[in-house]
Parts: structure tokens; sequence; C-alpha cells
């Protein structure tokens, strides 16, 4: 292992007032005085504000005038002034990862505001430690690699199509693989839209005309995503299309994969015939093969109980979509819809809700623990409003079922080396703000595939997913930071293939090569740490926290 | 990479915009961001949790902030307004009126030593809903960006009067800077627009004085409830009632406050029935003694993982929903809220006695959209929206002109932030493809 | 940074302080101390730098100029926020009342008025302190800050001499912390409500504090001024009382001006003195007021025109006008009734008496 000799060391100490933050209840003359007297530092100084022009200043003239090649600034937070301290380090020829940061504010003069001779010595003790890391300090280097301007979306639905569209119309290649024959996933099935009321055909119409117009998306229909390898920037994917093979160079991946109809088996008599989904009834629609008198709706048929705790968000939109075309065409057909909670968030959707109720569609809300009994001619439902229970007579029964995850996300998921959460749609990286992003750099998530939604938020996704996918390859390469993990060449001889290493990792960086050694993608790294951490023979070493770095601090506070 | 000599500009720098920014400067593409509030973060940075993950919100903003703030693709403009925009797709040219913060923004370090000296008091905070006063040169929460401190020029003894200029004789830095005026920047080629201002709040415009707020100090508004159990608000997360001071034990969430009413607005708010709950598992983790109650017509949690927290809102924090249609709130002697409602279970009318209640009021659309949409030259909807065709969903009725998040209608978080992506690439294919 | 001339402590020195002009209110301290700058303490009424070094720590920020209520600057702005047009300033209403309460009938000046809107005040929980003024044991009026009703006896009846009510006002944060200690609703010293009465002078300082805004005025909710027209130095009145009566300060058990300046000891003995042989006790000040009624307050109250054993009051703002209306719908003050062949004359004739009254004062 290459020695850092600590003789070699120069650190240069800067005090941070901070205005009155820290010298208000702590003196910083004294602290930096105190400084002076731990090992290798050859240079001290206080300053009102470090992080100002004057400060940022002095700590180059510190840098060039007593030849300091390591640099302790302890002021504020990391989280805001790493970068700037780093940046300036690196103007005056230094390597930015000699470059210590001590927090004497958020974690010292503010939060022990009410102790300052307290405030003071701990001060001290965290100079001490962040000096004794400063020695172990080594130079590293940020990590770059090229990235192939070309993009694959895996499915062409509508958020597939949207999403290969924008990214064609940046001016990507790019490739949209859809596994049935035709595009246009579920689109294919709807008859008409809600809010607008218009022709699912035209819309699906148009997109295809502009995928077909796009001279630079390429499209694949019944053609499957075979194997994935690479990472991100640098993917080489092997498609099959009827039974032939193709390679292709892909710098991003788009899943779109959409999801699937659930058929409610065992459920309130589903028949197929008199009692059927919204989406056969689609169907029905489409054929003007709609004759009923009574219809009854049933919403959350097999969704928000405990077996599928989640509500599919377009069931309710859908039905009243129905019910309200049904009674445009025969004002006189009688059409209740028993619901639980009815789900038209939003400005023109509540409205929607309010035309039906309007034309005459009756709603009828019945509870979970008293679900309605559907029997050959009539449904009983009880409902508390009225206290009673109530028997209604149908000729036609529609169930609005949910939507569910695809049979097959499990293998692309692992193509991918992506997670799927418990009900098997795909995972993203977080749920707030990276909707559109897996943990793991360079594949991107949209449409139904990731959670159900309705066609407006489907194309919303399919553009985000292509804006995310298009951060990554408008550049030539991709540059992630040098505090990487690594498992070095004379170590490798300690790692027992026990593969923690690569469960644990939430990037997926890691995995085992041909040769069955354990490989870790460096610009999938984010430096987290947790390898390192969990690895059992001390194998992985984390740039920037070795472990001979973080023991340093731990032996200088407390004595080794 | 050549880079792209148009740019894009965009309008509020809440989540939305902020998502929109650094996607656009993360492609290498120039982004102008205009927030006409001092510091950036919209709405999103005075909440205290975010459902359903319960993340603390401004943790995760934070960084965003910064990464915004040190971009070198962003250019962030604070106190500034659109006034006339030229030009069409592809080539606008946008004047801006940038309001002066006498405060250099290069030299202020955010040391605070400015607001500490100030005497002036008794302006409220907005960023703490109004519980909180500040002095005439502040920073409305300490972690904003961009750190640097505002002079109100309204309160400001020197600017009005010429006497006092304590920030100034105090300012380690040299910061304060009394002679900064009004300016008007022209931003010329600018390939396209984003109008992502967020919403208003009903209750600036509305005294909902049927449910007793304004008269009953122990009736709060959302985001007041969401400053009270802050950790950095007003009570420092100790909930306490605002009349007399002791802790609530049973609190009522009521929703669809001015929403689904032909009274006030028709269309239904979409978050509250989430934040609801969330506001009432955060109290109950401050007090594990805390009943509460959520009025709701329908529960509306469509998005992922919401039902999940529903649910464990029932069973693990002691929350019983009540499906109700709210009448009034009256007053006890003691201040305490009285709830008269139509319970929808066994159709009686009841009231309810509880320790606080909390309404859950109407979003609606941002304060100035008539103005900033007649200067755009784009079409608002009936609901005073911005007017967005379902299957065009980002696109406002002028070319070249993209939109997103609460500015078009009330929607939550992870979608504000897929539809500012989305914006985003509209806006790139414009900057990128022709 | 090139501020502006700005006028300081110096200054106030010779335009106020020096000339004899000041009225020992303690509004430039209360500020000055209340923001730690440590430069300057009210000295046997007259305001001076502590120390010889004090002059240069001074931060020349001007506020004790700009609120003194004897210099020039603010005035015009404060006239127009308080709508004053003429020399008793806004009147939205006119009239006399007296209390109901027993207890404070039999302590209190005339109408009783001022203690009776605390009373009710510290009832209501509308504020968490008042500004009031009692004397101590050699009949010195010493400003007090009382949390509670009981404590309003003391304080009840007219200060014949200086009492500096805005002094107390300069350790507002020891106030706090004491008030927030024992109210758990209040979260924010910036919540603190406190009632202030004071002199016309006195109430010109709060009101042009009030009106830049600034602490530590910022926590005072109602201004109720008093009616004077004159007041005296504490050390020279006790001195010419004291040889005219042969009664010693610490035996002085009530005061009270009715015509003549009457002395009533502990043992009950009463001593009457002319008036006129009060004149060199006048503060130098008073000569040039014109403020008789007070006119920067929300309340103006005092005994000058009213029938014996009520008070004027003259409501202002609205502030005053919905509180003296809660009063009165509580029972806690009730009018006096004017007799019918009086009624349509009786304001305008009220309104001239106090007009006379005060061109009184200035003549003087």
């Amino acid at each position: 292992m290459s020695e850092k000799k600590e003789e070699d060391a120069r650190i240069g100490v800067f005090v941070c007032s901070c205005g009155s933050n820290i010298g208000g209840l702590i003196d910083v003359k004294e602290v930096a005085e105190y400084a002076k007297s731990l090992p290798n530092v050859v240079f001290t100084e206080d300053n009102l504000y470090t992080c100002s022009e004057t400060g940022l200043a002095q700590i180059k003239n510190g840098i060039k005038e007593h030849n300091l090649n390591r640099v302790v600034v302890a002021s504020c937070t990391p989280r805001t002034h790493e970068p700037l301290f780093r940046d300036c380090i690196k103007d005056e020829g230094l390597n930015e990862y000699l470059f210590q940061f001590v927090n004497i504010r958020d974690q010292c003069t503010w939060v022990h505001m009410k102790y300052p001779h307290e405030a003071l010595e701990k001060a001290k003790e965290l100079i001490q430690m962040g000096v004794a890391k400063a020695a172990k300090l080594e130079a590293l280097e940020n990590i770059v690699v090229d990235a192939t301007p070309t993009a694959m979306v895996v499915g062409g639905g509508v958020a597939g199509m949207t999403a290969a569209l924008s990214l064609a119309n940046q001016g990507f290649e790019t490739h949209l693989v859809e596994k049935d024959n035709q595009l246009g996933g579920k689109l294919n099935i709807i008859n008409t839209l809600f809010p607008t009321g218009q022709d699912a055909s035209e819309l699906l119409e148009s997109l295809k005309k502009r995928v077909s117009n796009n001279p630079n998306l390429t499209v694949y229909t019944s053609a499957k995503v075979k194997d994935i390898g690479g990472f991100v920037g640098n993917y080489e994917v092997e498609v099959e299309q009827n039974g032939k093979s193709i390679d292709l160079a892909i710098g991003v991946i788009v899943v779109a994969v959409g999801a699937s109809l659930l058929t409610p088996t065992g459920k309130y008599g589903y028949d197929g015939n008199k009692r059927i989904t919204q989406y056969e009834l689609e169907k029905k629609l489409k054929d003007n093969a709609v004759s009923a008198k009574d219809i009854v709706m049933i919403q959350c048929v097999g969704a928000r109980n405990d077996e599928r705790k989640y509500c599919s968000n377009v069931c309710c939109m859908t039905a009243l979509k129905n019910a309200l075309l049904i009674k445009e065409k025969n004002p006189n057909t009688n059409i209740i819809i028993l619901f639980r909670d009815l789900y038209t968030p939003g400005t023109h959707y509540e409205e929607y809700y309010r035309r039906a109720r309007e034309a005459g569609v009756i709603f009828l809300s019945y509870k979970l623990e008293r679900e309605p009994i559907v029997e050959e001619n009539n449904i009983k439902v009880y409902n508390e409003y009225i206290g009673e229970e109530m028997s209604i007579p149908y000729d036609l029964l529609v169930l609005s079922t949910p939507l569910i995850a695809n049979d097959d996300n499990k293998e692309l998921a692992q193509l991918l080396k992506v997670p799927l959460e418990e009900n098997k749609f795909f995972l993203e990286a977080h749920v707030k703000l990276r909707p559109m992003d897996f943990a793991t750099d360079g594949v991107f998530i949209c449409g139904a595939a990731k959670w159900p939604v309705d066609l407006t938020e489907s194309i919303t996704q399919g553009y985000a997913a292509a804006g995310r996918a298009s951060t990554i390859i408008s550049h030539d390469t991709i540059e992630v930071e040098g505090a990487t993990s690594f498992l070095p060449e004379y170590n490798k001889n300690l790692c027992s293939g026990c593969e923690v290493c690569i469960t644990v990792c939430p990037y997926k960086a890691i995995s085992k090569n041909e040769n069955d050694e354990i490989e870790i993608t460096q610009v999938l790294c984010k430096g987290c740490g947790v390898c390192g951490a969990t690895c059992t023979n001390h194998a992985i070493i984390i740039r920037h926290f070795t472990d001979e770095q973080i023991l340093s601090e731990i032996y200088a506070f407390g004595g080794s | 990479m050549v880079k792209n000599s148009k740019s894009v500009l965009i309008i509020g720098a809440g989540i939305a915009g902020i998502q929109a920014a650094l996607d656009l400067g993360d492609m290498g593409i120039t982004v102008h961001l205009i927030e006409k509030n001092p510091v950036i973060g919209g709405k999103m940075a005075q909440l205290d949790k975010t459902f359903p993950t319960l993340d603390c919100s401004i943790c995760i903003l934070a960084p965003k902030l910064s990464e915004c703030y040190r971009h070198p693709n962003i250019n962030i403009y604070t106190l500034s307004e659109v006034q006339k925009i030229e030009g069409s797709i592809g080539d606008f040219t946008v004047e801006v009126l940038k309001r002066a913060r006498y405060v250099k923004e290069d030299a202020c370090t955010n040391c605070g030593d400015c607001a500490k000296i100030c005497p002036v008091r008794g302006i409220p905070n907005y960023f703490d809903a109004n519980l909180k006063n500040m002095a005439a040169v502040y920073i409305p929460f300490p972690s904003a960006v961009p750190p640097v401190h505002i002079i109100d020029k309204n309160s400001c003894v020197y600017l009005n009067y010429g006497i006092c200029g304590l920030c100034a004789t105090s300012c380690g830095a040299e910061a304060i800077d009394f002679t900064q005026k009004d300016e008007i920047l022209e931003i010329e080629k600018i390939g396209a627009i984003i109008v992502a201002p967020g919403y208003g709040l009903m209750e600036d415009v509305n005294p909902l004085t049927k449910y007793g707020y304004k008269k009953c100090r122990n009736v709060v508004t959302s985001l007041e409830f969401e400053r009270l159990i802050c950790a950095s608000g007003p009570l420092e997360g100790h909930l306490r009632r605002l009349s007399d001071g002791v802790d609530p034990k049973k609190i009522a969430f009521l929703q669809c406050i001015g929403s689904r009413s032909d009274r006030d607005q028709k269309y239904c708010s979409s978050i509250c029935c989430m934040y609801c709950t969330k506001a009432a598992m955060i109290a109950y983790e401050h007090n594990n003694d805390l009943e509460s109650y959520v009025f709701y017509i329908d529960m509306r949690a469509g998005g992922k993982g919401f039902q999940t927290f529903l649910r464990r809102g029932a069973d693990e924090y002691n929350i019983k929903y009540i499906k109700s249609k709210i009448s009034q709130i009256n007053v006890d002697l003691d201040e305490s809220p009285i709830i008269t409602y139509e319970d929808y279970d066994t159709s009686e009318i009841k009231q309810m006695k509880v320790d606080l209640a909390v309404l859950a009021t109407c979003i609606i659309p941002s304060q100035g959209i008539e103005k900033l949409a007649d200067v755009l030259g784009i079409e608002l909807n009936r609901y005073n929206f911005i007017k967005t065709d379902p299957f065009l969903p980002v696109e406002t009725s002028m070319e070249g002109i993209f939109t997103c998040g609460c500015a078009r209608e009330p929607m939550d978080i992870p979608r504000s932030v897929a539809e500012a992506s989305g914006a985003a690439a509209r806006a790139a294919e414009v900057i990128k493809g022709g | 940074m090139g501020l502006a001339e700005i006028k300081t402590f110096k200054n106030l020195e010779d335009d106020v302080i020096s000339v004899n002009m000041c009225c020992a209110c303690g509004a430039c301290i209360a500020y000055c101390e209340n923001q730690a700058f440590n430069v300057i303490e009210m000295d046997n009424y007259t305001p001076k730098f502590k120390t010889d070094k004090s002059a240069e720590n001074c931060k020349e920020c001007g506020y004790c100029y700009y609120i003194c209520p004897q210099t020039e600057p603010l005035l015009d702005k404060l006239k127009e926020v308080h709508l004053v047009k003429d020399e008793l300033g806004n009147v939205i209403d006119v009239f006399a009342a007296r209390t109901t309460n027993a207890k404070i009938k039999e302590v209190g000046q005339d109408g009783g008025i001022v203690s009776t809107i605390l009373t009710y005040l510290f009832d209501t929980n509308n504020i968490d302190a008042a500004i009031v003024s009692e004397y101590d044991e050699n009949f010195k009026p010493m400003p007090k800050i009382i949390y509670n009703k009981d404590d309003l006896a003391k304080s009840a009846g007219t200060r014949y001499s200086i009492s500096s009510n805005i002094l107390p006002l300069k350790d507002l944060t020891q106030v706090a912390e004491e008030i927030i200690s024992h109210k758990k609703r209040i979260y924010d010293s910036d919540q603190l409500r406190i009632a202030f009465i004071g002199t016309p002078c006195q109430c010109r300082a709060i009101s042009k504090m009030k009106l830049l805004n600034i602490k530590p005025a910022h926590v005072i909710s109602v201004v109720i001024g008093l009616f004077c027209f004159e007041n005296f130095d504490y050390n020279k009145l006790t001195e010419i009382l004291e040889s005219k009566t042969q009664i010693n300060p610490s035996k002085i058990k009530k005061t009270n001006i009715k015509k003549n300046f009457f002395v009533t000891s502990k043992d009950d003995i009463v001593k009457e003195v002319n008036i006129k042989d009060l004149d060199e006790a006048v503060r130098n000040h008073c000569h040039e007021c014109d403020e008789f009624v007070g006119r920067f307050s929300d309340l103006s109250i005092g005994a000058s025109g009213a029938p014996t054993g009520y008070s004027m009051i003259l409501i202002r703002t609205e502030k005053g006008r919905s509180l003296i209306d809660s009063l009165l719908a509580t029972g806690y003050i009730e009018r006096y009734i004017i007799p019918a062949d009086q009624i349509s004359e009786w304001r305008p004739k009220k309104i001239n008496w106090l007009k006379k009254m005060t061109s009184l004062k200035v003549k003087k």
C-alpha cells in the first residue's frame, strides 16, 4: 500500500468567524492559535468570512507563501461551501481532494449556543481531528467515461412513443423497441378519451405518423430486448426481432413497457358476457354493441383491498367516460355506479364528475367491509347513508378493474439491474424528487410501467423521461467525483467472493466479471461507502474515506 | 458539445421551475430563472415533511437549491418579474424588472448580523405563514438561496426617513448598498419559455370566516399548521394552541375547504387528502396521545404508495376518517373550535369539539397570473389556471411557451417534478432540434 | 457608504437637553439600551453618556434624536398618520364616563377610567402587562411594569412630578422572559401586548417609535394619553411643598389639584398651597408645550371639562373605540347621562373648553 509520509504534509488551517455565527460565541483567534500546535500545521489564520473574496484570496496566498499542500477550513457546512473551497485550492494548483472541511458552526456553535466554553473546546477538538485526517489525504482524479449519444426506448405505447419522439427531436439517434406487432399499447383498445371525448384512434394515428416521419427514430416491432451489457453511456444491447439478433450501442435506456389488464376471474360472477370489464365495454362501444337498459358499474374491483392495496387512478374516469357516452346515446338507460371513493381530482376531472351527475348517472357508495353481492339479475348493495340494503336490477354489469404490472417486468428488471416494488411495478430512485430516474444511472422509467396513470400523465412522463435521459447524452463524456469505492490489485487476494457488496450496493455499481472477479463500475459509484463497510475482509477501499484516514481522526481525538 | 446559442427562460423558481432549470442546465443549455420573491424554493421550502415518504421537505429541496445556484448554466434573477415579451418561438426577447435588493449579492456572506441589529419589528414573515415577524433587513429562512439578505423597502427606516443605517455600519462585508435601484433587464435570444408560477393560497383572498379562521386562534390553515409543527418554525416543532399555549389532544383536519363547492371553487384541490394524513402523522410523532379526525368527502390517494400511507394513518397513527360535509365552525368559551357536520355514514347532523382545527384550503391560481398571462399572450382556462390540452399537457396556447406544475392545475410534488422535466424536454427540442 | 447627515445624541444634547427642553420621557434610553449599545443612561431626569468613552461608541444611528418628542423631524409625518389637523387632534367621539368598580372609585382620580380600562384588559387577557406609575415611599413617581390587575391600586391617581414612563422598556428582553415563562401562549417576544399610559409628550415619543415600527415600542398594543397642563420637577416641587406645608415627602398620603394644590398627610391633615407658589417647580419644557389633551394616542383621558366624579374620554382610533365600546357593553364603565336640555350643545361646548385649555397652556 502506498504510504503517504506524514512529514511531507504541510497543512494550513483557516478558522472562520462567519460574522458572529462562530466568532460571536467562541474566540476564533484562540482556536487558530491552538491549531498552530497541531502536527504538520505550518500556517494558521482566522478570517471574518472565509468564503468571501478576501477570505479565498487569503487561502490562495497561504498556499503560495507557505508552500501548503493540504488545506483545512474550519467554518460552516460542506453542504454549501465545500465545492467553493475545493475550486479555490484548485485555482492555486492544488488537487481539490487535498482539502478537509471542519464544521464548527452547524455542528458546534449553533447547537451549543448556551455553552460557549464547551463549544470552544469542542471546536478545538474537531479541528484536531480534521488536521489529523488532512495529513492522510491523497490526491484523486475525477472519473471520466465517454457517452454514446443514442437512446433506446423499450415499449411503444403512448409514453414510449412520446419519449422516443422527444429524444429524436432533440437530435439523438433513438431506437424504439416494441414486443407487439404494432405500436400503441393500450391505446389500441381504448374507444374514446376522457375528458375530451375524442376518438382514441385520432391520437394514436397522429403519434404513429410523427414516429414514422422522424428521421432519427428507428422502430422495431415484434422485438424484445434479449440482453444488456455495459453501463451508463456505454450500453451494449441485443435486440431480438423475428428470430434475428440486432446489436446496438446505446447511451441511455428508457423503460416504457406499460401495464396489463386484470381479468377479475371469480369476482362478482365475471363471465365476459353479462358481467364484463371496462375494457371489454370499450370494445363493445367501438362496435356499437351496447343495448343494455340497466347498467351497473362497480368500482375498485380487485383493488384497494388486502390483495392489492393501491388505487389504479384511471378506473373512475373510465367508468364516468363510458357512462356519459352511453347516456348521450340513450338517455333512458339507467346507469348506477357503485363506488367507495370517487377519484376525480383536479379541475377537469372534478368537472367531468359533475357532468355525469347532471346527465343522470346515479352514484351509490359502498364500503370495503360490505361488498355488493352479485346475483343473476340483481345486485344487492348496502348503503350507510340510507341505512338499508338495496336490490338493483341489471342486464349489464361492468367491473372497473385496476391496471396491474406486466408479468415480464421481473425479467426486464433483471436485465437492467433495476428494482421492482411490492406490486411488481418498477421502482424509481425517489418517489418525490427523482420520479423518472432509477437509482442506477442511465436507465429511466415512465408511464404505467411505473404506476397506473392516465394518458395526460403518460405523455408528461414520456417527455420527462426523455428530458432526464437527455441530461446524460447531451454531453460527450460523463464525469463523476473521484471519491469512489475500488478494489485495489493488492487486495484482490483478500476478496472471498462472498458477493455481499453486490447485494448491498444501492446503485448496482458492483458486479462479477467473466473471470469471477469483483468489478466496481466507477462511473456508477456514488461513494456512499456501504460496500466498504460491509466487506468482511476489508478488501474494498473507499477513496477519501479510507480506514487509515478515518482512524486517524478517531485516534487524534481519543488517543491511540 | 457545441454550446447552444439560444437559452430558455423559466418564470417561477418553485420546485417545478428549479427542476426544469436543472434538467436544461444539465443538458448544456443556458437557463434564465426568474423569481419574483427574494429567494427561490417556493412553497415546498415552507413544508415540514412531504408525503408519502415523510422526508423533511427542506432537506431534500436544499441540495437542489444549491445546485441551481452553483450551476454554470443557470442564471438566477430574484426579486424579478417579466414585464414584456417580443418575438416568437426560437427567438424571444424578454424584458425583466429586477427590483433593488439593497444588498450586494456578491459581497453578502449571509452572516445575519444586520438582521440582529435592525430595530424594525412587526413585519410578518410570509415564509412562516405570517406567524412570526422579521426585521426590515432579513432572509426568509436561513438556508435560503441566494444566500443573501434583503431589505424590505417599505419598512426600512433609512430608505423612508434617511436615518439609522445600522445594518450598513455593522456589516463586516460592506454588503449593504442603499443606492441600488430597480432595473430593467433585456434578455435576448431566448428560444423557449417555461411558465411555472405555482399556486396561490385561498386564505389570502378569502376570509373563510364561516370556518372561524381569523376569529378563533385555534383554527389554522394547513400551511400555518406546517409551520407550527416544523422544527424551524415559530414554535420550534412543539405544537401548542395559539390561544393558550396548551398542547392539543384532539385535532380535526377538514378537507375540501373552499373546494368541490358551489359556494367557492368547484374543482378538487387534489393534494389535501394526502397532506392531511401526513400532517396528522407528524403531529402524532410529536405527541402519542393525539387523536386526529380527518373530515373528507372522497379520499383521493391514487399515487404510488398513497393508499398504503392512508392505511398506516388509520392503523398506526390514531387517525379516524369521517366521511362528511362541513357546515360551519363555532367557538367555545375557551376558544376551542366546535365543528358542525353531516356524517355521511349515519346521515346525522353532528357536532364535534376539538382543541385545534386545521383547514385544508383550496389551491388557487398564483396571484398575478392574469397579468402574467396577458404579458405572455397565453390563455387561461375557466378556472384561471394556465390552459393546456389534455394530450399536449405542457404546451400553452402560445407556441414556444411551455408550462408545468400547479400553474396548470393542483398537483403534488412528484407530478410537478415530472411535468417540469417534461417541459424541459419540450424546450430542449426547440433549442436543439429547431 | 455615504449615509446622509444624521443627527445623533450629541445633537440631542445641544438641541434639547442642554436648553432644558428634555421632558425625561426615557424614550432615547429605552431604545438605545434595548439595542444593547450601552452608551446612554438617565441621571436625575437627564439623559447623558454613561462614560467619557461612550461618545466614541455611539453608533450614530439617529433614533434617539428622531424619536425624541421634542424634535421637529417626523412630526409632520406623525400628524399625517394620526389625522391631526388642529390642537385637539382626531376626535372620533368625546364623552364623560366613570367606573362602576367600587374599589377603583375609592382610590381613583375622578372617574377612575384608566384603572378600569387596565382592569378590563387584564380580565379579558387582552394585555400581558401595562406601564404605569407608582409613588415610592418618598412620594417620587416611579414608572413600573405591572403584570396583573392586583397591582393597579398603587398606580391610581395623578402623579405630580415627572415619571419617565418609557424608561422600563429598556429592559424589554427581561420583561419578555418574565412573561413568556408564565404564558405558554406566547412563543415570541414580538407577541407581547403592553398597554402604555403616559403624558402627551411621552405618547408622542411612543407614537414616533411606532411610526418607525421599532423595538421596543412594537409591543405597545394600546396607547392611553392623559390630559396634562403642566408637570413639576420632583426636587423643586417637594422642596416648595415641604417649606409651605411642613409635611415631609415620606409622610404624604395623597395630593390633588382643585384650583389650588392640596396635600393630605398620612395623619389625614390637609394643607392647601397656592398654585402660583409652585410656578418655580414647573418643568421648563412644559412652557413650550402645545399639547394639553395629547393627540397621538388611542384614547385621551382627563378630568378637565368633566362633571365631578367623571372623566372626559376622547376616542381617537378604531382601536380606542372598540375598547371603550367593550367597556360600556360589559358595564365596567358607565356614561355620564347628559341632561336632556344640554344634549345638542354638550359636545361642542366641551370641545371648545378643551381648546381653550390648550390655548391657555400655550400662552404660558
